[in-house]
C-alpha cells in the first residue's frame, strides 16, 4: 500500500523541547479510593445500579441509562461502593460513585461472548463497544445503535485516527501498547472496520514513526477501507477540523466524522478481544515541572492529587496542565479525578521572576518562530516556562500569526476588530468562523497580545448575535479548500 | 531578584518622580526582564519579543554604521546621538502623557533616519529632522504600530524639502573632506560616467551615510531576512523591479535609463529595500499585498529617478507606497474575502 503524505499550511512545528515523556510505563499501586462521575464528557448522566455498601469488581458495571446520550461507567477497581454523591467536574454537576477497593482484585470482563472478535457480527461489536464504555472515547463517542453518539451510526462514512506528535509534548505510542503490542492497534482498526462497515479508516501518524506506519501499511495493504498517511509533526495536525480538511477525499461538510487517538484504539481491541472494559488509562507525565518523565498506566477516578503527590521536581512551583500545553486547561483544583478524555498532565514550571537582560541573551534554549535565538542553531533540548517571555506591546503587524494560521486567516486583522469591540459582519466576512482555537497566534505574537483570545471573543460575540454557529459546533467551516483561499 | 524591590519600583514611588513611572518600568522591562505570566491557554509562550526584534534590525543596520563612522570620522556618532537624543526626547515625553511603555520602535528609527543623512549634514538640521520625523510620521498617528509613514522617512522628507540647498550640497566622497554633489546616480544623469561595481559595493563613492557601504548593507538585509525578521518579499519584489525595469528601459532608450547594476548599487535602493520598505507596520499585511508594494516601489524608483527632476527616488517611492498600502489592503482583503451574502 503506498502511504499518502498530507499537511497543511501554516502550523508550527515544536522541536526538542525538554521532558518528553520517555517510552516506559510504569504501573502505579491501586489507589485509596477512587470518584467514578456517572457523566462523561459531552454524555448525559448515566443512572446508577450499584447500592452504597455493595461489593463491586474491577469492571463491574455500576451506571448505565439507555434512554439518553451517555455511557456505561464501570468500577475502576474491586471493593465497595462508599457513598453516590454530588460532585463538580469542570463547572459541571454530576452524581459520582465513590469505592474504596477491598481485598481481592478480581475483574469482570467487559462480555461474555464465546466467539473470536472475527466472528462477531457487526451488532455484537456494536453492543460490546458500548457495554464496555469504549463508546465514550474520541471527539463525538463511536456512534453504535445505542445512545452512544450524537452521530447516526448510518452517516458515518470517515473514521479519522491520529496519533501525530504535533503537539510540544507527546504520548509515545510505545508506551501506549500494552502485551500485545501492535497487534492491538491492528486489531483495533480490523474491529473499527467491521463496527462500520460502510465507512473508510483514515490514519494518520507522524511520518517521522516509520517502523508504525510500515507495519500498519504492510497489513491494511489489501484492505480499500484503511488508508494510512503520513504527516508532517506540525501543530496542530491533531485538530479535528484541520485533519478533516487535510485528508484529501473527505465530506468537509459534515460533522460526523468520529476522531480516535491511537489510545483509543487500544481500548476497542482490549474491549473486544481482552474482554476489558474503560476502567484506564495510559498517562504521559510530560513538562520539567516533573522529576521523572515517563507514562503511567492509571486507573480512572483516581485523585490527581494522589497520582501527583512527589512527582514533581521540588521546589519549584508548577502549573499542570491538561493534554496540551497550547490549548489544554490549566488542572487548578487536583481534587478531581482522573477521566477518560486525559491523555497527558503536563507540568510547566511558573515563572514570575523575569531574567536578567534577557532580550540580550543569546538564548541556547530557548525557542523561537524566527531564529533569533542560537537554540535553533544548537542541538541542546529547550526550556520552557509560564513566563510571556515579554511586555505587551501595540501589534507591529510582523504577521508571524498569519504565517502559523493553520485555517489561513489574518489574526493580526481580526485581533484589531475584537480588540476595539468592532464586532459585527466584517469579521464573519473575514472567516473568523473558521478559527479552530490552536492559540498558535499567541504563541508566536511578538508583541505578547492575546490574540487568540480576543479572537475567540470575537467568535462567542458573533454567535450570541446569531451571525456564526456557536464555537464547537462548526464542521470545518465552509470554504475550507485550500486553493480557493490563496491570493 | 525579586520583582517589587528593584532600583525603578523604588525610583517611581519617589514623590516627585511619580509622573515618570512609565520610564522606570520600561528601563525596569530592560534590565529585569517581564515577571507576567500566562493566564490560560496557551501556557507557553515563543520567545521573541519587540526588544530581541529591534535588536535584530539595529544588529543588520551595524556593518552600515560602523562603515559610515569609518568614512567619515566621529562626526557620524555626533549625528546619530543627536537623531536618538530628539527622537528618544518626542517619544519619552508621549509615553509620558499617554501614561504608557516606551515602545522600542524608535530605537531602530533612530538609527535608520541618521544613516539617510548626507555625511555633513549640520547637526541641527538632523535634530530638526528626527523631531518631526517621529513627532508628525508616528506620534500624531497615535504611536507605534498606527503610523501610517515610516517615521525616519518622514523626516528625511521634510528636511530634504525644507532645506533643498543644505541638503543637496552636502555629500562627501569617503575618507576625505572634500564636499561633492556627484553622487554616481547624478554623474549618470549628467555625463553617463558608470561608477566601478567595487567602488560602489565598498562604499567608495558619494552617498548618504548608511547606503554607500553595500556589500554591508546587503550582508544585514540578507541576514534579517534569514532570521525572518523582514519579511523577504518586499525587497525581492522592489529589487527584481528595479533590475528589470531598468533592463526594459534601456533596452528602448540606452541613455536614458541607467543600466539595472547601477540602479542596484546606486542611491538608496538597497538601503531603502532592506531596511524601509520592510517596516512591517506601514507595509501591507497580506503575502500578495507585499508582492505588490515591492512592485510598485521598484516602478516609481526607475521612474522618478529617469524623469524627474530628482536624481534619486527611493525615499518618495517608498513614501508614496506607504500612502497606498492602506488601500492596497482594503482592496485585496476584498478580494480574498468575498462579502457574505445573506
Amino acid at each position: 500500500m503506498k502511504i499518502k503524505s498530507i499537511t497543511f499550511r501554516g502550523g508550527y512545528r515544536f522541536k526538542r523541547f525538554k521532558g518528553q515523556p520517555r517510552e516506559e510505563t510504569v504501573t502505579l499501586p491501586l489507589p485509596d479510593k477512587v470518584i467514578l462521575p456517572l457523566k462523561r464528557d459531552g454524555f448525559e448522566e448515566a443512572m446508577p445500579c450499584v447500592e452504597v455498601g455493595q461489593k463491586v469488581l474491577t469492571g463491574q458495571l455500576i451506571a448505565r441509562d439507555d434512554n439518553s446520550l451517555s455511557s456505561p461507567i464501570h468500577s475502576s477497581i474491586s471493593g465497595m461502593v462508599e457513598s453516590v454523591k454530588k460532585i463538580t467536574l469542570n463547572g459541571v454537576k454530576t452524581a459520582a460513585v465513590i469505592i474504596k477497593p477491598g481485598q481481592s482484585e478480581e475483574w469482570a470482563p467487559a462480555h461474555n461472548s464465546p466467539s473470536a472478535w472475527d466472528k462477531m457480527t457487526e451488532d455484537e461489536l456494536d453492543e460490546i463497544l458500548y457495554i464496555s464504555g469504549v463508546s465514550s472515547l474520541g471527539s463525538n463517542g463511536i456512534p453504535t445503535r445505542f445512545n452512544s453518539s450524537r452521530i447516526g451510526k448510518k452517516d458515518v462514512k470517515d473514521i479519522i485516527v491520529a496519533h501525530t506528535d504535533s503537539d510540544v509534548f507527546n504520548v509515545s505510542i510505545q508506551a501506549l501498547l500494552g502485551d500485545a503490542g501492535m497487534e492491538s492497534v491492528i486489531t483495533g482498526l480490523k474491529i473499527l472496520g467491521v463496527a462500520f462497515q460502510g465507512a473508510r479508516v483514515h490514519v494518520v501518524l507522524s511520518r517521522n514513526q516509520k517502523k508504525i506506519i510500515k507495519e500498519l501499511a504492510s497489513n491494511f495493504s489489501s484492505d480499500q477501507k484503511i488508508s494510512v498517511y503520513g504527516v508532517k509533526p506540525k501543530y496542530p495536525q491533531d485538530n479535528r477540523n484541520i485533519l478533516i480538511s487535510s485528508i484529501p477525499g473527505i465530506n468537509t461538510h459534515t460533522r460526523n466524522i468520529p476522531v480516535f487517538n491511537l489510545q483509543d484504539i487500544v481500548h476497542i481491541y482490549e474491549a473486544v478481544v481482552k474482554k476489558k472494559p474503560l476502567v484506564e488509562r495510559v498517562v504521559a507525565f510530560s513538562g520539567s515541572g516533573f522529576e521523572q518523565n515517563r507514562h503511567y498506566r492509571l486507573r480512572l477516578g483516581t485523585l490527581l492529587e494522589d497520582i501527583l503527590k512527589g512527582k514533581t521536581a521540588v521546589p519549584k512551583s508548577v502549573r499542570f496542565i491538561m493534554n496540551s500545553v497550547l490549548n489544554g486547561k490549566a488542572l487548578d483544583d487536583l481534587d478531581r479525578p482522573l477521566t477518560e478524555k486525559m491523555h497527558q498532565i503536563i507540568a510547566v514550571p511558573e515563572n514570575h521572576e523575569g531574567e536578567l537582560l534577557a532580550f540580550a541573551r543569546p538564548g541556547m534554549r530557548k525557542d523561537s518562530i524566527t531564529p533569533v535565538f542560537v537554540a535553533s542553531f544548537l542541538p541542546f533540548g529547550k526550556k520552557l516556562d509560564t513566563n510571556i517571555n515579554g511586555e505587551e506591546r501595540a501589534c507591529i503587524s510582523c504577521g508571524f500569526c498569519a504565517d502559523v494560521c493553520p485555517s489561513r486567516l489574518l489574526p493580526q486583522l481580526l485581533h484589531r476588530y475584537a480588540e476595539r469591540n468592532i464586532i459585527n459582519e466584517k469579521l464573519v466576512q473575514y472567516r473568523i468562523e473558521d478559527c479552530v482555537d490552536c492559540n498558535l497566534c499567541t504563541y508566536v505574537c511578538t508583541s505578547k497580545i492575546p490574540v487568540a483570545a480576543l479572537i475567540k471573543k470575537g467568535k462567542e460575540k458573533l454567535a450570541a448575535d446569531g451571525l456564526i454557529q456557536e464555537p464547537g459546533e462548526t464542521g470545518s467551516g465552509k470554504d475550507s479548500n485550500p486553493e480557493k483561499e490563496r491570493v | 531578584m525579586k520583582g517589587s524591590d528593584n532600583i525603578f519600583d523604588k525610583l517611581s514611588r519617589i514623590r516627585g518622580l511619580k509622573r515618570f513611572a512609565t520610564i522606570f518600568s520600561t528601563l525596569k522591562g530592560i534590565v529585569y526582564g517581564v515577571q507576567e505570566i500566562s493566564v490560560g491557554a496557551p501556557h507557553i509562550r515563543d520567545n521573541i519579543e519587540i526588544k530581541r526584534y529591534m535588536s535584530c534590525v539595529i544588529i543588520a543596520l551595524m556593518p552600515a554604521a560602523l562603515a559610515a563612522i569609518y568614512f567619515h570620522g566621529l562626526y557620524v556618532l555626533a549625528i546619530i546621538a543627536v537623531s536618538y537624543v530628539v527622537g528618544g526626547l518626542v517619544e519619552v515625553s508621549f509615553a509620558v502623557i499617554r501614561k504608557k511603555d516606551i515602545e522600542e520602535g524608535f530605537l531602530v528609527t533612530g538609527i535608520i533616519f541618521p544613516l539617510t543623512l548626507p555625511p555633513a549634514t549640520p547637526l541641527w538640521i538632523v535634530a530638526v529632522g528626527a523631531f518631526f520625523g517621529v513627532l508628525f510620521g508616528k506620534e500624531v498617528f497615535g504611536g507605534t504600530g498606527r503610523n501610517i509613514f515610516n517615521p525616519a522617512l518622514v523626516g528625511r522628507l521634510f528636511i530634504t524639502i525644507a532645506f533643498p540647498g543644505v541638503m543637496s550640497g552636502v555629500y562627501k566622497m569617503p575618507l576625505s573632506d572634500a564636499i561633492t554633489s556627484a553622487t554616481p546616480l547624478g554623474l549618470f544623469k549628467a555625463d553617463h560616467v558608470i561608477t566601478p561595481v567595487w567602488d560602489l559595493l565598498l562604499g567608495m563613492s558619494a552617498g548618504s551615510l548608511g547606503e554607500v557601504f553595500r556589500l554591508g548593507i546587503i550582508a544585514g538585509g540578507l541576514f534579517l531576512m534569514f532570521i525572518k525578521v523582514s519579511n523577504f518579499r518586499i525587497p525581492i519584489a522592489y529589487l527584481g523591479t528595479v533590475a528589470l525595469f531598468a533592463f526594459i528601459g534601456g533596452f528602448f532608450a540606452p541613455n536614458v535609463f541607467a543600466p539595472p547594476l547601477l540602479q542596484l548599487l546606486t542611491g538608496g535602493l538597497l538601503y531603502g529595500a532592506f531596511f524601509m520598505a520592510t517596516d512591517p507596520v506601514t507595509s501591507p499585511m497580506t503575502n500578495s499585498g507585499k508582492w505588490i508594494a515591492g512592485i510598485l516601489c521598484g516602478i516609481f524608483t526607475v521612474l522618478i529617478r529617469t524623469f524627474s527632476g530628482y536624481t534619486e527616488g527611493v525615499m518618495f517611492s517608498i513614501i508614496l507606497v506607504n500612502a497606498l498600502t492602506p488601500v492596497l489592503d482594503t482592496a485585496i482583503l476584498s478580494i480574498k474575502y468575498k462579502a457574505v451574502k445573506k
